[in-house]
């Protein structure tokens, strides 16, 4: 299941990094909404790829049942810690106070 | 001593990553590997970078990324744009070298995937040299 969400988010990263990396090097007509919903997909896709392929290193070093847990929680916590983190962060960005 | 068990256990004669073992397809997957963890600090730096940044801005979008990037705040200054530059590359990189496993685990060249490789790699490298070039003004803080 996670192998499939690997393959389906690296698709999807490539198209989605595309537009960012377009948008912040030329001039684009993108409405604020649009900007910040592409980079909110971003988000999201990377940290799940970049945490399900830390998961995947680690578990090839085989931890015992109580380590899988443990890095399943923590990551899963990273994640989304991380997620809400960066949405607070780039939120000015497209909406200025 | 967990370290030198591993690495005696990688460098076993029998082991997959004993180089006497290791053709192009097994350094493709350690590179992918290495790429993959440089890129999960890439995504904390930029995330961080960003968070940061965004915390003293005015008005117009480029305005306010071009801000952010001389901004104070931004940690490392031009440090950091030298290591998110880098990142440009290992990203296509990592990318495309992805999109060649994707191709694999679809079935398609199979047979081809030596070629898929260097093909991969030197767009990766047209890609990276172009962003670059792209990117080497911010550098003068122009």
């Amino acid at each position: 299941m996670l192998w499939l969400l690997q393959r389906i988010t690296a698709v999807l990263l490539v198209l989605f990094l595309g537009l960012h990396i377009w948008a912040s090097n030329f001039p684009v007509e993108w409405t604020a909404t649009f900007r910040a919903l592409v980079d909110l997909a971003l988000l999201a896709l990377a940290l799940l790829h970049g945490l399900n392929g830390v998961r995947t290193i680690i578990l090839d070093f085989g931890p015992g049942l109580q380590g899988r847990r443990f890095l399943s929680a923590t990551l899963a916590l990273l994640g989304i810690t991380g997620f809400l983190f960066g949405a607070f962060g780039f939120w000015p960005l497209f909406f200025a106070r | 001593m967990i370290m030198a068990r591993m690495v005696r256990k990688a460098f076993d004669r029998n082991s997959d990553l004993n180089p006497r073992n290791m053709r192009l397809g097994m350094y493709a997957w350690i590179i992918q590997r290495l790429s993959g963890v440089y890129l999960v600090f890439f995504l904390v730096t930029h995330i961080l970078a960003i968070t940061q940044a965004s915390m003293g801005i005015t008005t117009g979008f480029q305005a306010q990324i071009f801000d952010a990037l001389r901004n104070p705040f931004y940690i490392g200054g031009s440090l950091t744009l030298v290591f998110d530059l880098i990142g440009l590359g290992i990203i296509a990189f990592h990318g495309l070298n992805g999109i060649r496993i994707v191709f694999l685990d679809l079935g398609f060249g199979i047979r081809k995937h030596r070629v898929g490789f260097w093909i991969s790699m030197f767009a990766a490298i047209g890609i990276s040299a172009y962003v670059i070039f792209l990117g080497l003004p911010l550098l003068k803080g122009g």
